[in-house]
């Protein structure tokens, strides 16, 4: 264990803040510390939190079964249409049977509102602390988390992914704000500001809605503006809930004109002061003793203002039904504003018939004449007001319209339908990364080895009486472990070629093993000292008719060889035209030259460089000028860098053959003779010939791709 | 063969033909000149437009074109190196572009200090678009798992844990004579393995603030939890090669199978977490927003939580697949 180590639980241990943390570590890792000794090691990863898991896995054993609904603040129904509409999506979520909690992000008005909630059973946490500590405990408890209005979702949307990362996320937009404040730029005393902010809501709404797995559109046409925004989004309509009653209070006992709305959005104020100023006067023409009665909360100076004997402007009330019951007719000359209409739905689904702007009309797919009077100038909206007035049939043709059109779309059981399909239907899945992870050159899966044609194996050999002969000289230490008997037996399986292999010993065998029969037998020359490797093979190539051979092969005792070796390796030396040829070395022996390593994508590659050993293979066009082999380096070093001067003098190539490398691994190089001796010698043998450097000589043009299975290790 | 050519760049690809383009388009705006150094373009058995696109470029460079079947990093990088010509190697990605100076510079450097046991490292910055993106950010400034650049300093001298793949050279005859890639390696750590192995040969590497490339490629955090993965199961390769305290220490193996026994029921959780707050902040910044501290914080926790964990989970991935091919049963825990 490092010291690191043991300071890492101290370290956690200490009472400090988040961002000290950070600010310390920082300085650690990056400050004027960091800097001393020159050398460094990388770390892989500098977590940005202390490696401490506990705070990152929930309990197992507890499920996602909840649903978590997150506002601005505990609702208020009777305050705002919002929270009307938000306490009745609640409702209907505790009659479906779901477990549901409540965040507010900040208090009501009045506790009460918060004790309603947990009176119907829904726990409530109120306050960013109380929030982020519950998301934070309980988070991994929410199947879904249902955020609404854009400022709380870029409060919560983060903390939500982080600590309920398992549940799907509801964006409910209550309305698209952006578009309301455009709408309200031109009817604004500072409309620069009133843009800028819908500019910054676009976006911020637009971002919200990415982030989360579904996103809530209040009516068809918001639906459709957030899609041609951002086509990727899952955009479900979800309207205003509203309880429709089965007959409307008798035509007889009503009077007046009536508006409700809350007063904190800006849309209903401008109605008023506009209604009051340019189409009551018109109204009041024609119908002297009506009046327009104004209700709702936050109501400012400037909307109270408007109290007159024309005018009765009431402000909050508690039970708002007896004003629909009383009301001849809804009033709703929006000039802005945005979403479905609370106000309008509420007077519909009371039976209150509407005369309202198109504005006002937007979303509810309400039709001009057959459920409401739809008008926009003053005169127009005036005349409506005036008719709808004095015209009964109309009145209650419309009340009846409107009640319909409520139940068929806007009532609970519909809306609660639409609402189960909502939570239910699994979201689409989320855009997962398109490129693959393996970066330059690799690739994640195994291998693929490709079972096409092989190029080289397929290349015609030469005719089989005449030239196929094929002599493999070896050299063995009988008195150490080698593998000559099992070389032998692979060498002499070749089916294309007709081998004569014939075996040197040297030393002495003190071994008790009894010496194998069939490698005796192919022992032509035994020499009990040490002769050097290159002399030994020049005995042996004496007794030899090598012109009658096309290849001779030199093999030593302590390679492994894989199946079929022979007749790949010379099928694809015979191909590539190679006068001088290796197979490559596996990567898992011994090496001299990095350079003669297996490279796994390739069959062959021509070079500068063939090795003396542990086995090379020499084509009849190549006999004349390297054989006998020049005794002048006993053990063979330096031939390799002398070798491709002269064949590459007359014309001829030098290849490696990665396709069917060789294992060397029994015994070290040098192991059984004199590295300093034989390196002295080899300097004093290559100063007396033309020759090549490592660096001259390590260089393959070109290489040949594989095209037949790799044959990775024997 | 032509005349020698001073630097020798080996870029390995695979599937990443449009990204090729951009790549090889900066190496024919080099400062040194077309026939100051050649390129060897190895293709790792790409299935998509490669080819043609080393096709258009041949006639502008001294490129040579290799195609392989599928092999892995490590064996593209070996067949680039036995191909080179020239005494100095650098290795390239394809999915980052060169600075016109780069090549310049890492051959100045190499002049600089010529012993055959230096190599030089160069810088490698975030393209435009990357450097929006939350998640590039994150791994190259804060939690430093694709490059650990902030807390280098320009000439410094760094150990082998900094020879950085794509980004850095060295002579060749270093390799020729000390070691080539270790092709076990598919993904991840064939560099460092290398390094680790060069160390033996006195190995240092220059830092090189000039040498500047760019990465024009935005993972996504799929994309980089995959990554980790690899890296993970490469690390275990290279820790069961070189049970060594440098290389324990630098593939982080130690305890990985209880912290995993941990984390394995949550790794979906960390996995959602992680892109759940990607998506939250990449949002944002599409559309201008800024990222608020608190919420960052919980976007780097997911994001250094996930990556551990998948590194954590690729180690015991290869290790308990090794423990299978070692025994032939199935390994019960």
């Amino acid at each position: 264990m490092s010291p690191i180590d043991l300071l890492r639980p101290l370290w956690r241990a200490l009472p400090i803040d988040i961002h000290w943390r950070q600010r310390i570590k920082h300085w650690l890792l990056q400050g004027p510390l960091a800097g001393r000794g020159s050398r460094r090691m990388a770390v892989l990863d500098v977590p940005a939190w202390d490696s401490d898991w506990r705070v990152l896995l929930p309990p197992l054993d507890e499920p996602a079964d909840r649903l978590l609904v997150i506002d601005w603040k505990p609702p208020t129904p009777d305050l705002d249409s919002g929270s009307f509409r938000l306490r009745l999506i609640l409702d209907l979520l505790l009659e479906s049977g779901l477990a549901v909690d409540f965040i507010g992000d900040r208090e009501a008005e009045s506790p009460d509102y918060a004790e309603a909630l947990c009176a119907r059973g829904i726990r409530t946490f109120v306050g960013p602390s109380a929030a982020l500590e519950h998301l934070i405990a309980q988070g991994h408890r929410y199947r879904q988390v249902w955020i609404s209005r854009p400022e709380v979702a870029e409060v919560y949307l983060a903390p939500v992914r982080a600590h309920a990362p398992q549940a799907t996320v509801i964006y409910d937009t209550v309305d698209l704000h952006w578009v309301r404040f455009e709408r309200g730029a031109a009817f604004a005393a500072d409309p620069t500001e009133l843009l800028e902010r819908a500019h910054r809501y676009r976006r911020l709404e637009l971002a919200n809605a990415r982030t989360a797995d579904r996103v809530i559109a209040i009516t068809e046409d918001e639906r459709a503006r957030l899609l041609q925004e951002d086509p990727r989004l899952d955009v479900r309509v979800l309207p205003n809930v509203h309880p429709v009653v089965d007959r409307a209070a008798p035509l007889s006992e009503r009077r007046d004109l009536f508006f409700i709305g809350g007063f904190q959005h800006e849309p209903n104020v401008d109605a008023m002061q506009y209604f009051a100023a340019e189409i009551l006067p018109l109204v009041r023409a024609e119908l002297p003793e009506v009046r327009l009665r104004i209700v709702g909360s936050h109501m400012p100076d400037s909307v109270r203002e408007l109290d007159s004997p024309a005018i009765e402007a009431v402000g909050y009330v508690a039970e708002v039904e007896p004003c629909f019951a009383r009301a001849r007719i809804f009033v709703a000359p929006l000039r802005h504003g945005a979403g479905m209409k609370g106000k309008i739905g509420q007077s519909l689904s009371q039976g209150l018939p509407v005369v309202m702007t198109r504005i006002g009309a937007e979303g509810m797919g309400l039709t001009h004449e057959q459920d409401a009077l739809i008008a926009d100038d003053p005169a127009t909206f005036a005349a409506a007001v005036v008719r709808l007035y004095r015209d009964e049939v109309l009145w209650s043709r419309l009340s009846e319209a409107g009640l319909a059109l409520m139940r068929a779309r806007y009532s609970a059981p519909v809306v609660a339908e639409q609402l189960r399909a909502l939570l239910t239907e699994p979201p689409a899945e989320p855009v997962a990364g398109s490129s693959p992870a393996a970066g330059t050159g690799g690739r994640p899966e195994s291998v693929e080895l490709r079972s096409g044609e092989d190029g080289a194996r397929t290349a015609s050999l030469p005719p089989r009486e005449t030239d196929r002969r094929v002599l493999i000289l070896g050299i063995y230490l009988p008195g150490i472990a080698n593998h000559a008997a099992t070389i032998s037996r692979e060498l002499l399986g070749s089916r294309d070629w007709e081998v004569d292999l014939r075996w040197a010993s040297v030393g002495t065998d003190s071994s008790e093993a009894p010496a194998d029969p069939e490698l005796k037998a192919l022992t032509r020359l035994h020499s009990p000292e040490r002769v050097p490797k290159f002399v030994l093979l020049n005995r042996l190539l004496a007794e030899a008719e090598i012109e009658r051979y096309r290849y001779l092969l030199v093999v030593d005792d302590d390679i492994e060889l894989s199946p079929g070796f022979v007749d790949r390796f010379l099928a694809i030396q015979e191909a590539r035209d190679f006068t001088l040829a290796q197979p490559a070395r596996t990567h898992d022996g011994y090496t001299d030259h990095q350079f003669v390593n297996q490279l796994l994508g390739v069959e062959s590659r021509r070079t500068r460089f063939v090795e003396i050993g542990p086995l090379f293979s020499l084509r009849r066009d190549g006999f004349a000028s390297l054989l006998p082999f020049d005794e002048e380096a006993p053990m063979g070093w330096g031939l390799d860098f002398v070798w491709p001067v002269v064949l590459e003098s007359q014309g001829r190539r030098l290849g490696i053959v990665d396709a069917v490398p060789v294992r060397h691994a029994l015994r070290k190089p040098v192991s059984t003779y004199d590295y300093t001796e034989t390196q002295t010698a080899m300097q004093a043998f290559l100063a007396r010939r033309p020759h090549l450097t490592l660096s001259e000589a390590c260089i393959a043009d070109p290489t040949y791709p594989l095209t037949g299975p790799t044959a990775i290790a024997p | 063969m032509n005349r020698t050519p001073l630097i020798s760049a080996i870029l390995c690809t695979y599937d990443r033909a449009p990204l090729l383009a951009r790549a090889l388009g900066a190496l024919c705006a080099q400062a040194l000149g077309p026939e100051q150094f050649e390129v060897v373009l190895v293709d790792d058995g790409s299935n998509d437009d490669t080819a043609q696109v080393a096709a258009t470029f041949a006639p502008l460079l001294d490129l040579r074109y290799v195609r392989q079947p599928n092999s892995g990093l490590a064996a593209a990088k070996n067949h680039g190196v036995c191909l080179a010509r020239a005494p100095i190697v650098v290795f390239l990605d394809d999915d980052d572009v060169l600075d016109s100076r780069a090549l310049e510079r890492h051959w100045l450097s190499h002049r600089q200090d010529p012993r055959v046991e230096t190599a030089v490292l160069g810088y490698t910055g975030l393209g435009y678009e990357q450097a929006r993106s939350p998640l590039m950010r994150y791994v190259t400034g804060v939690g430093c798992q694709l490059f650990y650049y902030p807390s280098l300093k320009d000439g410094q001298e760094l150990d082998f844990s900094f020879f950085w793949g794509g980004r850095s050279s060295c002579k060749r005859a270093l390799l020729l004579e000390h070691g080539l890639f270790d092709p076990v390696f598919r993904f991840g750590a064939e560099d460092i393995e290398l390094a680790f192995r060069l160390r033996e040969a006195g190995l240092r590497v220059r830092y090189d603030a000039q040498a500047i490339s760019t990465m024009i490629r935005t993972l996504s955090v799929d994309d980089f939890a995959r990554r980790c993965v690899l890296q993970g199961r490469s690390n275990w390769v290279f820790h069961q090669r070189h049970p060594h305290k440098l290389v324990r220490a630098w593939t982080q193996v130690d305890g990985v199978e209880s912290e995993w026994a941990r984390i394995a029921p949550h790794y979906e959780r960390l996995l959602a977490s992680a892109r759940g707050l990607d998506r939250w902040a990449n949002a944002r910044v599409e559309h201008d927003l800024e990222l608020d501290p608190r919420s960052t914080e919980l976007l780097h926790r997911a994001y250094a939580a996930l990556f551990r964990a998948s590194r954590i989970k690729g180690t015991v991935e290869r290790m308990r697949e090794e423990r299978l091919e070692r025994h032939g049963e199935v390994d019960r825990l």
